[in-house]
């Protein structure tokens, strides 16, 4: 069963890559959103399990998005991303709810399978 | 002087225009000339008459005493002309000087008293009686040039009555008359009095009785005068008097002995009393001789008096005292509890007190002094009517009130810089400040954001060769696209930082390549020099800055940059054909102004409504003025700090 995963980012080609990449490595991406109020809005009306979350957003922080996200009622599973590669240290990540954070750069390298679904993801 | 010192409680006037000192070095060069035309005229006159009197008088062997007499009457000429034209110099509004040089002139009719023609003789004669009113005038006088108290006046009136009244008869009826002045008397027998024309009226020896009497009475209470005058005086009547009063009692007081042994013995003191006789008799000429040489050292006594206080003042100065203890300064060297100053504001047009209050006009008994400042009133002494008497003084005292005014005018220019730098630094850094975030920002929007995505996507063009279908090709293309596009967003941005072209080519290089990207129409006409590089970068930024202002706000068809170096300034302009009607207190222009002024430059704004912009920008190119960027916050800029070895002596 494939998971659900929501995209935030407010840049759109990157959105697209995003999508290219998640879909290859078996999710569903059921919805895209550019901005905080968007990103809050798709996800309760499509209740993805997973989302990736850009940390730069024009109408807030993607980081304040993640805890509001990860406080919904079905607990989905936050990736914070940024092309900073430092821009967020895994403990301040987990002390907002998400799951981890992993740099743009690195999102083809696999990693972001098993920080989706919380166990590793075989190759 | 003499109106202003009287001048009545309450005559408040808005602008005081009472007696004003200016400082000496300023007197108008015109009234200096017109006064010395008349003067040099009137000491050719006494010179004349000087040697006049001595060749006349030395050949006059008639005479007991020719030499001496000689003498005496140059000196009778020469030294109250002297001294009264020195005096009118010093104190032109006192009329001393006048009395002074009238006494110097009535002189020269007393030369013909050595002549051996009767007719002659006789007028020398009738010069005599004007001499003694003229002296007992001037003594009075002294030192304010007038006759201040009933008692002066009677006594001259007194004087008058009695010399001048019967003058003309005694000269019209006396054959014999016989020289009053005691050296001057005649060696065998004088001449006859050739104006005789009458004979001798029967009461002629009465008449010339009382006069004896008089005679004797006139100079006693004369000193008395000088006496009570100098115990009854104003600190500065004083001083004066204390050095011109001394001869003018001796000369009083030796006359009234020696008439009054004349009176008592008609044929004088014999064997014993004879020595005592010659030597009143010649302390007496003296006396008369050096009278005016003491008010000459009056005069001189004031002036070192004043300098000495001004000494004093000048170095109590140091520190320079705040306006409202200057007051408290002038008041003991000028010896008035109840001084005051006021000060005049060419912000409000109207005299404020030291401490910022409204100026009280002099109240009773007080005077009103204007202090001039390159001929405009700056400040004004309120001070006792006493002090008249001492302009020197009043003048020390003015000229230290202008050295504290205008320090404190310099203070508060030099405060109201400091502040205006220190607005200006933060103003800067809080701009710089502002830049770094921008470039930050710019760098992780663009570049940053680019240069990812070509590597996340040449990471997939990596596993995707292995599918072996078009992908790798696809996603090959878009990671060069997204590595160009990142590449173009670094050079914008560097571009932004500091332009290749302005570092390598030079100002117009850069302006050109500006000039080159925008969209507006621009004539550049730019010097090819190279320039020192903070100063290019910096009109650089001033062009870019006043370009992107043009473009955005003003609606221009065409702008025009030109510059000029002339005279070590470089001097740009940009101007344009727009709307016009900039602000130059907006942030934008406030910003351009502080970083020009970074760089010792300044900025002009013209910019009349719908009449274009046209902006300036003028860099100094020496050492000068870029050493002016150094200038130490919190140091003040003084004399002692540039030169520590020059002292001050006292």
């Amino acid at each position: 069963m494939a998971i659900s995963v929501l995209v935030v980012d407010d840049d759109a080609a990157f959105r697209a890559l995003a999508v290219h990449i998640l879909e290859g490595m078996g999710f569903c991406v059921v919805g895209e959103a550019d901005t905080v109020q968007g990103a809050a809005a798709t996800a309760r009306k499509l209740r993805p399990q997973a989302a990736l979350v850009d940390v730069v957003l024009p109408d807030g922080s993607g980081i304040t998005l993640a805890a509001e996200l990860a406080a919904l009622p079905w607990g989905p599973r936050i990736v914070l991303t940024s092309s900073d590669g430092g821009a967020v240290t895994e403990t301040s990540a987990r002390a907002v709810g998400a799951a981890a954070f992993i740099a743009k750069q690195d999102l083809p390298d696999g990693r972001l399978g098993a920080l989706l679904t919380g166990r590793p993801q075989a190759e | 002087m003499d109106a202003a010192a009287t001048e009545p409680a309450g005559a408040a006037a808005a602008r005081p225009d009472r007696a004003s000192l200016e400082p000496l070095a300023r007197r108008s060069s015109r009234r200096l000339l017109r006064s010395w035309r008349w003067e040099w005229g009137v000491a050719g006159i006494a010179l004349a008459a000087a040697v006049a009197a001595l060749w006349i008088t030395l050949r006059a062997s008639f005479l007991s005493y020719p030499a001496w007499l000689a003498v005496q009457k140059a000196d009778f000429i020469i030294g109250p002309v002297g001294v009264g034209l020195y005096w009118r110099h010093r104190r032109p509004d006192n009329r001393l000087g006048l009395l002074l040089i009238a006494l110097g002139l009535v002189g020269v009719v007393y030369i013909l008293e050595s002549s051996t023609v009767p007719a002659l003789f006789g007028i020398g004669l009738q010069a005599e009686a004007p001499i003694y009113v003229m002296t007992s005038v001037v003594i009075l006088a002294f030192p304010s040039g007038r006759l201040d108290g009933r008692a002066e006046r009677l006594l001259i009136t007194v004087v008058a009555v009695t010399l001048l009244l019967p003058a003309p008869l005694l000269a019209l009826a006396s054959p014999h008359l016989g020289p009053y002045f005691s050296i001057s008397g005649c060696r065998a027998s004088c001449p006859p009095n050739g104006l005789a024309i009458w004979s001798v009226p029967s009461w002629m020896p009465q008449l010339l009785d009382v006069q004896g009497v008089m005679l004797v009475v006139i100079p006693v209470a004369t000193a008395c005068l000088i006496v009570w005058r100098f115990i009854a005086g104003t600190p500065p009547r004083r001083r004066a008097m204390a050095i011109g009063g001394p001869i003018a009692l001796v000369f009083v007081l030796t006359q009234a002995i020696y008439r009054a042994i004349f009176l008592v013995i008609p044929s004088g003191l014999t064997e014993t009393g004879k020595p005592v006789q010659d030597a009143i008799q010649w302390i007496f000429a003296g006396a008369r001789s050096l009278l005016w040489y003491g008010f000459l050292f009056a005069l001189i006594a004031a002036e070192l008096y004043a300098g000495g206080v001004l000494r004093r003042l000048v170095r109590n100065s140091l520190p320079p005292p705040a306006l409202r203890d200057l007051e408290q300064m002038l008041r003991e060297p000028l010896g008035d509890p109840s001084l005051r100053l006021g000060f005049w504001r060419p912000s409000t047009l109207a005299w404020t007190a030291a401490d910022g209050t409204p100026f009280v006009p002099p109240g009773a008994g007080q005077a009103l002094t204007e202090v001039k400042q390159d001929g405009h009133p700056a400040a004004a002494i309120v001070h006792d009517v006493q002090l008249a008497e001492d302009p020197e003084l009043l003048q020390a005292a003015g000229t230290v009130a202008l050295l504290a005014l205008e320090n404190a005018n310099l203070d508060t220019a030099w405060k109201k810089s400091l502040r205006e730098l220190a607005d200006s630094r933060a103003r800067i850094s809080q701009a710089s400040d502002l830049e770094r975030r921008r470039l930050g920002r710019d760098l992780h929007d663009g570049a940053q954001q680019r240069l990812v995505h070509a590597i996340v996507t040449l990471k997939l063009a990596q596993s995707a060769f292995k599918e072996g279908d078009g992908t790798a090709e696809r996603l090959v293309g878009e990671g060069l696209q997204q590595t160009e596009r990142g590449m173009a967003e670094l050079r914008e941005l560097a571009h932004g930082i500091l332009p290749a072209a302005l570092t390598h080519g030079g100002l117009r290089a850069g302006v050109d390549a500006f000039v080159e990207r925008v969209d507006l129409p621009v004539e550049v006409n730019l010097p090819s020099a190279r320039l020192p590089a903070e100063i290019e970068a910096s009109a650089y930024f001033m062009i870019a800055e006043a370009l992107t202002n043009v473009m955005k706000h003003s609606g221009a068809s065409h702008a025009r940059v030109t510059a000029t170096v002339d005279d070590n300034v470089l001097q740009v302009d940009v101007r344009d054909d727009g709307a016009g009607g900039a602000d130059p207190a907006g942030h934008g222009l406030v910003g351009m102004s502080d970083r020009v002024a970074a760089f010792g430059g300044q900025l002009t704004i013209d910019s009349p409504a719908d009449r274009g912009t046209h902006v300036q920008a003028r860099f100094p190119l020496s050492e000068a003025g870029a050493l002016q960027t150094g200038l130490e916050v919190g140091r003040r800029p003084s004399a002692d700090a540039r030169d520590p070895s020059r002292s001050i002596s006292g």
